[in-house]
């Protein structure tokens, strides 16, 4: 007789580190230790599986092999911790920062922020979009106090590389593709009808989105943009906020409470 | 109202279903696919739900394991159904982790009274919880327990009558397991209590030889038919369907593979197979 909780973390451990759990069973014709290796192999190919579906890029830049030595390396240092494997995979940037070695290039972590931004801008919530219309029916006196809703999908990522081109050179089924070059700047990851779409971001545009996500006023946007655009910080603040209205990035606007 | 014949959905044949809607009388979704906040799985899963009947297949609930039951799983699951309002909502009878580890993979449970009681009481709180019966499936395996003190089809029939549950039967998984390990699939089947059994699973597999792997990467074999016929013979019809997770043909075969079973079915019964006409 073995307690059913027993039976679990022997069959666990088993999985994790490989070893048979002495309570399976063997036959004759079929030992204990092959039939265990289907449930080992198995574990180690879905969830290095799940692992290529989140970072489809980084599984081709890497090729294989070394994708397959990340993934085990990973899948060891961090089981899953959700009950949806669509999650596995959420902590391979802290992963990687740490053991910057398993990886042949820095900007592949920076390649690894990329997707999973685009893995969670996939399925994020669904909202309605602000429409340019709704807009023109607000009272110019009320413009200063307007704070806007961004689209839940919507996330701003500070990258040190220009991981965009080993993107494009993957769409592209490019091999020699460029490497990239070391570049800080912020990328706007979103979801516009049902697609993941990214762009990089001039500075300018960087700092007004991220002052606009924190429930900035528009009287403050236009501010910080005279900062940026002396002449005329106005028509960049209103140039911006059509690009972001044309983009779908925004989903609401209300007034800010005095 | 499910019945006749189905197919599991599957994200290849998204723009099938929503441009073609080929004739099918339900479609069985994977739930863990749709506990998502929004985007492109939850669109075409309205859209396709608006032509067809669907029943909801999960693959976390670990109702077998000795950590708590998940509830945050359950109420997502729950919320899942209003949207589907699906003809019933199934999972397995296994253990997919245990202290709060995920291990995704459907694993074996000890056959022991233990088991059973644990069983028993977890089931009854999901099934007040959802407000429905569960329907639960058996798994292929690879390994028995030492220490088991019944078999799988005795196990399963007491489970479902102490817990008065539903079972999801997969045919080929009965085939598998019976390779695995010695046993006659056809004595399995004839201990199943009918009433309960509510749908079939059939799928491929791969025979290694010494091991049968349930893959769900091939069209079902011969022997596979051959132990659905006998199972219809000896519990009347009962809504089938197609598990394809690997190596995905075009819709179109798998319209064909499922008139097959269809016809299998017919020839068993003795009753002409119900099928949707678009
Ligand atoms: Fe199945």
């Amino acid at each position: 007789m073995i307690p059913l909780a027993d039976w679990q973390r022997q069959f666990q451990q088993g999985l994790l580190h490989q070893r048979v759990p002495a309570a399976v069973a063997g036959t004759a014709t079929v030992p204990s230790g092959r039939r265990f290796d289907i449930y080992t192999s198995a574990y180690r190919l879905r969830l290095t599986e799940a692992l290529e579906a989140n970072y489809p890029v980084l599984h081709q830049a890497l090729g294989d092999e070394q994708f397959t030595q990340l993934a085990v390396a990973y899948l060891q240092a961090h089981p899953s911790s959700h009950a949806n494997i669509r999650w596995f995979g959420d902590r391979l940037d802290d992963f990687v920062r740490d053991q910057g070695a398993l990886l042949p290039h820095p900007a592949l972590a920076d390649l690894i922020r990329l997707e999973w931004a685009l893995c969670c801008a996939f399925d994020a919530s669904d909202r309605e979009i602000l429409q340019g219309t709704q807009l023109g029916q607000i009272p110019a006196e009320h413009w200063p106090a307007l704070v806007f809703d961004l689209h839940p999908s919507v996330h701003l990522i500070a990258l040190e590389w220009s991981v965009e081109t080993l993107w494009n050179a993957a769409k592209a089924a490019d091999d020699g593709q460029e490497a990239p070059t070391h570049d800080p700047h912020y990328t706007l990851v979103w979801r516009q009808q049902l697609g993941t779409r990214f762009r990089s971001l001039e500075r300018g545009e960087a700092m007004l989105l991220l002052e606009l996500s924190q429930a900035a006023c528009f009287a403050r946007i236009c501010e910080l943009a005279a900062s940026i655009a002396s002449d005329d910080a106005t028509t960049l603040a209103v140039s911006l906020l059509q690009r972001w209205l044309q983009d779908q990035l925004l989903t609401e606007c209300r007034l800010l409470p005095e | 109202m499910i019945k006749g014949f189905g197919l599991g959905l599957r994200t290849e044949h998204y723009a099938d279903f929503v441009d073609r809607k080929p004739p099918l009388d339900w479609l069985e979704i994977i739930s863990e696919n749709y506990l998502v906040p929004g985007g492109k799985p939850l669109h075409f899963l309205d859209r396709i739900r608006a032509d067809y009947p669907m029943v909801m297949h999960g693959v976390s609930l670990s109702i077998g394991s000795v950590d708590p039951l998940d509830f945050n799983y359950l109420r997502d699951l729950k919320r899942l159904a209003e949207r589907v309002e699906p003809g019933w909502i199934s999972d397995h009878l296994c253990w997919t982790g245990v202290d709060h580890t995920h291990l995704h993979d459907l694993l074996p449970l000890p056959y022991t009274e233990e088991t059973l009681r644990h069983l028993t009481e977890r089931i009854s709180r999901v099934q007040e919880f959802l407000g429905r019966r569960i329907l639960l499936e058996n798994v292929s395996s690879y390994v028995v327990c030492a220490h088991d003190e019944m078999n799988e089809w005795t196990f399963l029939s007491e489970l479902a009558a102490r817990a008065d549950c539903w079972l999801l039967l997969d045919v080929n998984n009965v085939y598998v397991s019976a390779r695995n390990h010695g046993f006659n699939p056809r004595e399995y089947i004839d201990a199943m209590p009918g009433r309960r059994v509510r749908q079939i699973h059939l799928a491929g597999h791969q025979d290694q030889g010494d091991l049968v792997i349930d893959t769900h990467d091939h069209p079902i074999r011969d022997e596979v038919f051959d132990l659905y016929a006998y199972t219809l013979q000896k519990l009347g019809p009962i809504p089938t369907m197609i598990e394809r997770d690997d190596h995905i043909p075009p819709l179109e075969q798998l319209l064909a593979e499922l008139e097959q079973v269809r016809r299998t079915a017919a020839l068993a019964t003795g009753q002409p197979g119900e099928m949707a006409v678009a």
